[in-house]
């Protein structure tokens, strides 16, 4: 069975493997009347947005071909089920880097198009989509059809961040960054409180990529205690690439025991280890993709799964967004390990849906205890909702559509755009009427 | 192996899932000129843009043709010789999986599962050993099968094929057994998860992943192993299967 990867949503759907050099067809024969049809990647999307419940998922995993990259540019051309993994083990070796990179590499380029994804250096380059310089897509209505900011820059501004909805995306053009080496130089700074997290993300503004972990148990003067981290790619020629995942989880883990107790154990270590304080030099890998060590570890939470929760709350009202949002936080038992703070810059990629635009995000992932945890998150959304913010579809699995329609207004010019036969879980639960009581 | 010098790599089924593996795999070892062999014309033709996009050198080429048909081993090989002039390494990654019932009331469809699995692959290694041979130097890597290894109800013409051409390569390895600088090198997958076994329920511990194979057959040659299992556990149940006692081996459905 397919899974997301919160493991919280499980859906009856067929399951289509695109093969290479067949996958033409296969799409094509999934487009016939009957059941829609939704491009799937490797599953890191945490809820039901790469879900079709009752349709068909396309697997794209498979389709890992590179199309055409011009080295002396950074102009790549790849299919969309290429991993950024795998990008990056044929372009760090040429100097060449994703511009912009999720906190995991396992992600296929289609999927990252697909969320307009963002990373550490969102307050300096923007998302995903500011860097994708042309599309193909295979739609049911008109075929392959190409976009990009001049032609049909209409379905080109709804792919980016459009959820795979209007055509499948074949392939993805993209403009790499050159880079002088695959180490960074790193700054981990300890903050006191979430004073501090904002005085270092401004004073880090020429770093390229910052970040904060946060541990959200701590209450009080020390709200938003955490930890900072900033890095700048050096230039020392070194190239060399990542290499496989040290270790898996073998099983799921007893969901029992992530508690309070466990997690405020886990963030004090955390806080006190070595690397709290870290300044020196580090490889891209552990740098952007920590998690990437531990083939999936989001069996960490269990076999319910887990939720994430990841909001934008404009500038404005950020602070005391953050501020309600973790107080809010810390007066349940149920903490979240992987807690983190960035301050966006202005938003520059083209995409019509895409999540990401100035203010401070916070990511945040609960175990799945049932009616308790979507409690909270309720809780959750309506502080978002009330600080004028929205949250991440990629990690969604939860909002009410109402929320949804609202934080996102421009909604119905992606259903008019999308191709009328694709859909997903998501899409449907999201834009389906609104309760009165909401 | 001199890291700088471009190596000709002929592959023998090219749209095969580890043989991609095993090219894309070359590209990150080292300058690499490949010759791509297999049927779909278009498919091939981006299988060498993408190897090209990673680094293979741009006089690689293909060749669409029946490589399958033992009618046309001699010309094709001819042809691949004349191009390149030297072959450093030849990986022989095509081969059909049959259906096993449906042969045992065809017999041409027993006859041309043979010519491919068998008797095409048969000229293949022994044109490349030539050359080998005439130039003292190269490497031959064959993929074999643990359905070699016993025959079984199951599919017993294609173990046949697969046993067949693993003896053949160590009749070969045997031959250049004083060269240190020919390999001839038989790996010998069990499950693996591709499209050619696409009709199968998977998962569990015993599938690998093409690019795990693929691996293994780098790192066999490299060692100048003359048989490998892929991934290594399944010597071990092979061995076992080997070992079982015909009356037991006859209550299974193996």
């Amino acid at each position: 069975m397919v899974l997301s990867w919160g493991r919280v949503h499980r859906v009856g759907q067929s399951e289509i493997l695109l093969l290479p050099g067949r996958s033409d067809e296969q799409i094509t024969a999934a487009f016939a009347p009957g059941p829609t049809v939704l491009a799937h990647g490797l599953g890191r999307s945490y809820g039901d947005v790469a879900l079709n419940e009752g349709g068909q998922l396309a697997l794209t995993s498979r389709l890992t071909d590179f199309i055409k990259a011009d080295w002396t540019t950074g102009r790549v051309r790849v299919s969309a089920g290429l991993s950024i993994g795998e990008l990056l083990r044929v372009a760090v070796p040429r100097g060449w880097f994703m511009p912009v990179s999720p906190g995991t590499k396992f992600v296929t380029l289609g999927g990252a198009v697909a969320n307009d994804v963002h990373g550490k250096n969102h307050h300096r380059a923007g998302s995903l989509g500011n860097h994708v310089l042309r599309l193909g897509l295979l739609r049911s209505d008109t075929g392959m059809i190409e976009c990009n900011l001049d032609e049909h820059a209409d379905l080109f501004a709804l792919t980016i961040g459009g959820l795979g909805l209007t055509g499948i995306i074949r392939w993805v053009e993209l403009q790499m960054i050159p880079i002088g080496s695959a180490f960074l130089d790193v700054e981990n700074v300890p903050c006191r409180h979430l004073d501090d997290f904002f005085v270092e993300s401004e004073k880090s503004k020429d770093w390229d990529y910052t970040v904060m972990w946060v541990d959200c148990f701590a209450g009080g003067r020390t709200l938003g205690r955490g930890i900072f981290s900033r890095g700048r790619m050096r230039t020392d020629g070194r190239f060399q690439p990542h290499a496989e995942p040290l270790l898996s989880m073998p099983a799921t883990m007893p969901t029992w025991l992530l508690n309070r107790a466990t997690i405020s154990t886990f963030n004090a270590l955390y806080r006190n280890r070595p690397g709290a304080r870290f300044r020196g030099i580090q490889h891209y890998d552990p740098f952007f993709y920590p998690l990437d060590r531990i083939a999936g570890w989001n069996k960490l939470y269990g076999k319910r799964g887990f939720f994430q929760h990841q909001c934008l709350i404009p500038l404005s009202a950020g602070r005391s967004g953050i501020r309600a949002l973790l107080e809010r936080i810390g007066q349940g038992s149920q903490g979240s390990f992987l807690a983190v703070l960035k301050v966006h810059g202005r938003e520059t990629s083209p995409g019509v849906m895409s999540f990401c635009r100035e203010g401070v995000s916070l990511a945040l992932d609960f175990a799945n205890r049932g009616v308790s945890t979507r409690a909270l998150l309720r809780d959750l959304d309506a502080v978002v909702r009330d600080h004028g913010g929205r949250l991440y579809p990629a990690k969604d699995g939860h909002m009410t559509p109402a929320f949804f329609q609202e934080s996102y207004p421009d909604w119905p010019r992606l259903e008019a755009a999308r191709d009328p036969r694709i859909s997903s879980s998501f899409w449907r639960r999201v834009t389906s009427a609104p309760e009165p009581s909401e | 192996m001199n890291a700088a010098e471009t190596r000709t790599i002929v592959i023998l089924g090219a749209t095969s899932a580890v043989a991609i593996a095993f090219a894309r795999q070359a590209c990150m070892r080292g300058p690499a000129r490949f010759v791509l062999l297999g049927r779909d014309q278009v498919r091939l033709g981006e299988l060498l843009a993408d190897l090209t996009a990673r680094g293979a050198n741009p006089s690689s080429f293909e060749i669409a043709a029946d490589i399958g048909d033992p009618g046309c081993v001699e010309d094709i090989a001819a042809d691949i010789l004349a191009r390149t002039g030297r072959v450093d390494d030849v990986l022989l990654a095509y081969g059909v999986l049959g259906d096993q019932k449906a042969m045992q009331s065809n017999l041409g469809a027993v006859r041309s599962l043979l010519d491919v699995n068998l008797v095409s692959a048969a000229m293949w290694c022994e044109v490349f050993a030539s050359h080998f041979e005439a130039h003292g130097k190269g490497r031959l890597a064959v993929l074999g099968s643990v359905a070699g290894d016993r025959g079984r109800q199951s599919n017993y013409h294609y173990g046949a094929g697969k046993a067949a051409i693993e003896r053949i390569c160590e009749g070969m390895a045997h031959r250049f057994g004083r060269s240190s600088r020919i390999t001839i090198t038989v790996v010998k997958p069990g499950f693996i998860d591709t499209p050619m076994t696409e009709h199968i329920k998977k998962g569990g511990a015993l599938w690998a992943t093409p690019e795990r194979v693929a691996d293994i057959v780098h790192r066999a040659m490299d060692r100048q192993r003359t048989k490998v299992y892929a991934p290594w556990f399944w010597r071990i149940i092979l061995l076992a299967v080997r070992g079982l006692p015909v009356p037991l081996m006859h209550r299974t459905k193996l």
